[in-house]
């Protein structure tokens, strides 16, 4: 996919390959969330130029490629292709950086040993460098939740005691 | 009583929880794209199957199930099963690697659940013997054997010329309000001690009329062996559409095992079963609405263009098994509902291709007074005659067409006056035979009292009596036999046949009863 591609190079020359591959989450995750910003993005009776402006208002934190790479998007009304940008560049970056990305939830934020253990950990079962793409969410209570590719490892406190209210509100 | 203690309470809890897994597992995880109309466009699941159950988790971390049922290239269009509401987009969906299951066991008797099996009668939860797959491949040809025995409707006109056998799958089809819930009823209400669990699936119907039927099946003692599988008007449109995969996936629970819970076998007889979806036509609107959200092309009617097979896998469940497999059955009764006795509408016209037979209701015999409103004429039974009693093919036997003679004869006779005698006769006959078909609602009759009823039509005793004492007299006779000669339907029940003795003396007592019978009532 060009758009990934174009992405990818510019970060890189950037050297944040890694955080752009976060923000398009984020943003990925704001406009699903976002009926009146998800259909008014893809408004083809709106000019280009005022819905590349409100992407650019509304996401100005975000790095400069992606939002030009978007905003491209924008104009060519490929903007329905999102989705499958954040899949391609996830795919391209990790190949690029030789890396595998994982996201990490953690209640409260990792401490510098944990976050060698796991990086450690990974590295020795994956046969190369890992990104911890990490998110704090205090829902979960306590323990850790893991994915990446899709799969997830669910090992919360919450989720723990959910499985206890299940069993014991089923078991006679 | 048990005194509960501080000690007891701890050991209870310790007991349960010892049973929770609390190993962590790897599972595929996918998104929430976009949500509305009961259906969800997930990002990921890339390993998802097709019909495979999805557990959706809300905000507020509940869960709400789905089925999996568009895998495209980027992503799987599902059909959520519970609260629309509590799912939103961004919202988690994990794949189960199981399908859609509903519990079923003889505690559901008596009981009105929903196609998930959850009770909606407000009587508690149910204790399940065991969960049944509501998509299950119908058996094949080397598991079943050919229908051979009789579901009595307690309906003369069904059960004298549109025989219904366990294992036979009987269309009851008409326009609305002509009386096709009745007949359904009717059957359900007669299966009172004949070894047949009933189940009854609702489907798109008001809440109040689901209510009615289930008070109706409870005054009459029928709730005690029929379960009520009710997806209304309000519930969701995938409720609507797995509610008759759900009523026969807890039918077959009762086909497949035996009276003490384990699998049938020629030791351990399956029991057998009767499975009514009341009705069709609206499950059809229901996958409908469903695949056209879910942006499936629309085909004829804007029917998606596999809902023949929709129907047809439903169907096919309906079985009678071989001796190996415990013998038991499913019977399906689908129901549809016609515009205008238009039976060529797509849906009629697949369902009736499908059946082994249809029972058509019309609405100018209905207000003609004919009731049950059966045209005997265009409904047909494919395989019901083999599961007749021979007491009944012996009465019966040519009664559909001397009614369909009769019928020819009523329209030539309009005009013309002068008629033979031998016309005059046998129109004399059959408008007589016509009235002794009459019946009322939830008035089923035995089969005993059936051959008796139409032995005397056959036979001539009604040419006689005056049209509008027919029903007086079929009722008075049958209370006459019952009380001054129950040897005869004794000799009926027993000998399933009509033997010369017992047809003399059925004559003789009809005669006797004549005799004394006063047409001025």
């Amino acid at each position: 996919m060009i758009y990934a591609e174009v992405l990818l190079e510019a970060a890189q020359v950037e050297g944040t390959a890694f955080e752009v591959s976060g923000q398009l989450r984020a943003l990925q995750k704001a406009v699903r969330s976002s009926i009146a910003l998800r259909e008014t993005l893809a408004d083809r009776s709106l000019p280009a130029s005022t819905r590349r402006a409100l992407l650019e208002k509304v996401f100005a934190g975000f790095d400069p490629a992606l939002l030009v790479v978007l905003g491209v998007m924008i104009e060519r009304d490929d903007f329905a292709l999102l989705n499958k940008l954040s899949e391609t560049y996830e795919l391209c970056a990790e190949q690029a950086l030789g890396a595998v990305i994982i996201d990490v939830t953690t209640a409260i934020s990792l401490d510098d040993g944990l976050r060698t253990v796991l990086r450690d950990r990974f590295s020795a079962q994956f046969g190369c460098d890992v990104l911890l793409r990490e998110q704090i969410d205090p829902t979960i209570i306590g323990g850790i939740v893991l994915s990446s590719h899709g799969k997830r490892i669910d090992a919360s406190v919450a989720s723990q005691l959910e499985r206890a209210r299940v069993a014991l509100t089923t078991s006679r | 009583m048990a005194e509960i203690s501080a000690q007891s309470i701890d050991e209870v809890l310790r007991r349960q929880l010892d049973a929770l897994d609390l190993s962590v597992e790897a599972r595929e995880v996918g998104t929430v794209i976009q949500i509305g109309d009961g259906i969800a466009r997930i990002d990921g699941l890339k390993g998802a199957m097709s019909g495979e159950l999805l557990e959706f988790i809300g905000e507020s971390g509940k869960t709400v199930y789905g089925l999996a049922q568009n895998l495209e290239e980027d992503e799987v269009g599902a059909v959520l099963l519970g609260e629309v509401t509590a799912i939103r987009e961004n919202d988690q969906v994990r794949t189960t690697g199981r399908i859609v299951e509903v519990p079923s066991g003889r505690g559901f008797l008596g009981r009105v659940v929903n196609p998930l099996g959850l009770p909606i009668d407000g009587k508690g939860p149910i204790k399940s013997e065991g969960t049944r797959p509501v998509e299950f491949r119908a058996p094949g040809v080397i598991e079943r054997q050919g229908v051979n025995e009789p579901v009595q409707t307690g309906i003369m006109a069904i059960d004298a010329m549109i025989p219904i056998g366990r294992g036979q799958r009987e269309l009851i089809i008409g326009d609305r309000q002509t009386g096709k819930t009745a007949i359904a009823i009717d059957a359900i209400i007669n299966s009172k001690g004949k070894d047949l669990i009933c189940i009854y699936v609702a489907i798109g119907q008001k809440a109040s009329t689901v209510a009615t039927v289930v008070e109706t099946l409870e005054r009459f003692g029928a709730m005690d062996y029929t379960i009520v599988v009710s997806a209304s008007a309000s519930d969701s449109a995938p409720l609507q559409y797995i509610a008759p995969m759900a009523g026969v996936a807890i039918g077959e629970y009762f086909m497949y095992n035996g009276a003490d819970g384990k699998p049938a076998n020629a030791e351990n007889p399956g029991r057998h079963v009767l499975c009514v979806y009341d009705d069709l036509s609206k499950q059809a609107v229901a996958y409908r609405q469903m695949s056209l959200t879910l942006r499936r092309p629309p085909g004829r009617e804007a029917y998606p263009g596999d809902v023949f097979y929709l129907h047809s896998r439903l169907l096919e469940r309906a079985v009678k098994l071989s001796d190996a497999n415990g013998a038991g059955s499913l019977t399906a009764l689908p129901v549809i509902e016609t515009q205008a006795g238009d039976v060529s509408a797509y849906i009629p016209t697949n369902v009736i291709s499908i059946t082994d037979g249809q029972i058509f209701l019309q609405s100018d015999l209905f207000f003609q007074g004919q009731r049950p409103a059966v045209n005997v004429g265009i409904s047909v039974s494919r395989v019901g005659g083999d599961a007749q009693i021979k007491a009944m093919k012996q009465v019966a036997g040519s009664l559909r067409l001397d009614l369909a003679a009769y019928r020819e004869l009523q329209a030539f006779a309009q005009f013309g006056s002068d008629l033979d005698k031998a016309t005059t006769d046998q129109l004399n006959r059959g408008v007589r035979m016509t009235e002794l078909l009459k019946q009322g609602r939830y008035m089923p009759m035995p089969v005993e009292d059936q051959v008796m009823a139409i032995f005397a039509g056959n036979r001539g005793f009604l040419d006689d009596i005056p049209v509008e004492a027919i029903t007086r007299f079929k009722a008075e006779l049958l209370q006459y036999l019952r009380a001054s000669r129950p040897e005869i339907s004794t000799a009926i029940l027993a000998e399933r046949r009509l033997s010369d003795e017992t047809s003399e003396q059925l004559a003789e007592a009809i005669t006797a009863f004549k005799a004394q019978f006063s047409v001025e009532g």
